[in-house]
């Protein structure tokens, strides 16, 4: 993937230097280690983000429709309802961590190689222009 | 020393201290990226306490504390609800937000959109939510004074009101951000310890047994067993849906959470910050559980509707119960410590939402809209945003005064429910629908805006014989929180507003918005005193 090299297209003459730097952000978008990078994203936070509103709206709907149930004592007063209650902090924290290692492993290294080759390309363009 | 001189006195430290450091730190507020995002110099854990910081106002303090103690198992219901938001913030926003604006939630739309219109109105979305968050917590301070000075009457309320009001302005107007990044900071350590303390010492009455704590809240509520379940707040599953709903979406779409992300230099941080955040918060809010039932148990019900109706003074009580009792030194004493620590949280906070919304007024209306983005004077900018500031202040006093007597966790509810219809939607579609317009923002904002407004006013709280007018008839719409109605409806004006028009320019920008907010190409750099260009990293 790495040695993957979008050529500069970009004309470089006569355009104020923010634009060159646009115009190397394009070639860095049809880049396939850009796709790869937006599909391992969608793919990871939208799945996550459904589970955890799901876990979330389960505490709210069951508060609603079973208080029975949510009031009823598993360890001394410890009703289901405190112990779910408390389980959503832990859901919480165990999400925050995965996701932070899983970022860390599968989104920056991709991040940094991307900004990269954006940088070789405007060191190319200015090359050029000069 | 009566407990009011006490406090006043711990008060006046606290407050000698922070204005120290906005002093200190308005020294080294030289340009807008300053005044607006400390630089991009902040780090992720700073941040991420400063965040935290910002987050847990009056409403999590006194709020929550309040609901638990008097409707048991309920009130908990907001503190699981306030953590778990987070993960929409870390997961969908925090680091795609941080790459992709430079001063105010605006600037994402605007990155793709015509600039006018969208910050004309995201600009109008911030003070409103911004007015309503700043209502709670000046009724927050508006209690505590009453209880603090020991007086009776609406006139007391109302000069704590103003008080605070004046204290805050002057955060905002000489600290900006930089000056109120370390008040959060300061006063998060603050809040942790007192609250820590305070669970640790409830904790010591129960023979560290939380069953024990459990069944004597139970019973000195009166309610029984049915005080460690759901109900006595909440009896209908669609209110607590529409809670849960507003609760949960609700931070995303918080502007002055969003803009501290703006304050740390990389995507990477932000995302750190957040972890932090969700770290200190979570921790925080389990322990509420120790200041109600706690609250519960060994104040009682009576006293505290006695101090204020809707339980906002419980955690304050519960502190001087614990250090002896009415009128005992050590009584005294604690209360005028936990009040101090309730009175830096709320005006931390509320100098935290004053700068959002003035920044969001001089930079989003009045340099980009007024000013139309030309001859960017980055000085009249910084002055707009003081007078803003002013004005805001000054605009949340009198609301305040209506809102009186009212749980400050539940009216913080009501912003995040406005923050959920008007923001949330626009800021979603923006990141990441191609074929989003500036049409379906505006329209998004504005609906989702006026919409949870407007059932807030017909509702239960305003409306009808538990409000404020028309005492004698029914409120129009059923529900306190307005939720599972309005932030459906914002997100439907949002998508309606876009396929009822085209904009190939916002589509083409997409292009540019998703390699920039993924990896950081050209992303608003941290101010660095060297002005050479950050090298490129290895590529692996």
């Amino acid at each position: 993937m790495a040695d993957i090299r979008e050529p500069s297209r970009s004309p470089t003459t006569g355009r104020p230097p923010a634009d060159e730097a646009v115009t190397a952000t394009e070639a860095v978008g049809k880049d396939p280690e850009m796709v790869e990078l937006e599909r391992r994203h969608r793919r990871f936070v939208w799945p996550t983000t459904v589970f955890f509103l799901v876990y979330y709206m389960a505490l709210n709907v069951l508060a609603g429709t079973s208080p029975g149930l949510m009031g009823t004592k598993l360890f001394g007063e410890f009703t289901f309802g405190y112990l779910f209650a408390l389980s959503q902090f832990v859901m919480a924290f165990v999400v925050a961590w995965v996701y932070s290692r899983w970022a860390a492993a599968r989104m920056d290294p991709l991040a940094a190689d991307l900004r990269g080759k954006l940088h070789r390309e405007q060191v190319k363009e200015k090359e050029v222009t000069e | 020393m009566s407990h009011q001189s006490l406090s006043l006195t711990l008060f006046v430290v606290f407050v000698v201290i922070t204005l120290g450091i906005t002093l200190w730190a308005s020294r080294q507020t030289r340009t807008a990226v300053d005044f607006y995002s400390a630089g991009r110099r902040i780090k992720g854990w700073q941040n991420g306490v400063a965040i935290s910081g910002d987050y847990m106002s009056a409403a999590s303090f006194l709020g929550i504390a309040g609901l638990i103690s008097l409707f048991g198992y309920d009130g908990f219901l907001y503190s699981v609800g306030w953590l778990v938001a987070y993960l929409t913030v870390l997961l969908l926003i925090a680091e795609l937000l941080r790459n992709s604006g430079k001063y105010t939630m605006a600037d994402v739309l605007a990155y793709r959109m015509r600039q006018r219109p969208v910050r004309s109105a995201a600009a109008l979305s911030t003070v409103g939510v911004s007015i309503v968050y700043l209502i709670a917590q000046m009724v927050g301070a508006g209690a505590l004074v009453k209880l603090l000075l020991g007086l009776e009457g609406d006139a007391a309320a109302i000069l704590a009101i103003a008080g605070v009001g004046v204290l805050m302005i002057v955060y905002v107007t000489f600290g900006g951000m930089i000056g109120t990044t370390w008040v959060q900071i300061v006063k998060a350590v603050l809040l942790m310890a007192g609250t820590v303390l305070l669970s640790f010492l409830v904790l010591t009455k129960f023979g560290f047994s939380m069953n024990k704590m459990f069944a004597d809240a139970a019973t000195a509520s009166g309610k029984g067993d049915a005080f460690l379940a759901p109900g006595l707040r909440f009896t209908s599953t669609i209110e607590l849906v529409s809670l849960g709903l507003a609760l949960v979406l609700g931070t995303a779409g918080l502007p002055h959470i969003l803009i501290r992300f703006y304050t740390v230099p990389t995507a990477q941080a932000a995302r750190k910050s957040v972890i932090w955040a969700i770290g200190i918060i979570g921790s925080f809010y389990i322990l509420t559980t120790f200041l109600g039932f706690g609250a519960a148990a060994l104040v009682g019900h009576e006293a505290i509707t006695k101090a204020d109706k809707a339980g906002n003074m419980a955690g304050p009580l519960l502190a001087q119960t614990i250090g002896g009792g009415e009128g005992s030194f050590g009584g005294d004493l604690f209360l005028a410590f936990i009040a101090a620590v309730a009175f830096a949280t709320i005006l931390a906070v509320v100098a935290g939402l004053t700068i959002t919304a003035s920044s969001s007024f001089a930079h989003d209306f009045y340099a980009n809209v007024l000013r139309r983005g030309q001859e960017r004077d980055e000085q009249a900018e910084v002055r707009v945003a003081r007078i803003t500031a002013l004005v805001i202040g000054a605009i949340a006093i009198v609301l305040a005064s209506f809102a009186r007597g009212q749980n400050v966790a539940f009216l913080v509810g009501l912003a995040f429910a406005v923050a959920a219809s008007a923001n949330l939607p626009t800021i979603l579609f923006s990141l990441y629908w191609k074929r989003f317009t500036t049409s379906g923002a505006v329209v998004g904002i504005l609906v989702g805006l006026i919409g949870s407004l407007l059932l807030v006013v017909v509702g239960p709280n305003v409306m009808g014989p538990k409000g404020l007018i028309f005492k004698g008839s029914d409120p129009l719409f059923p529900l306190e929180n307005p939720g599972i109605v309005s932030i459906p409806l914002g997100f439907a004006a949002a998508w309606l507003g876009t396929m009822l028009s085209r904009e190939p320019a916002s589509e083409e920008m997409y292009e540019e918005l998703r390699v920039r907010s993924l990896t950081g190409l050209g992303a608003e750099e941290a101010e660095v005193a060297a002005p050479a260009p950050a090298p490129a990293r290895p590529a692996r």
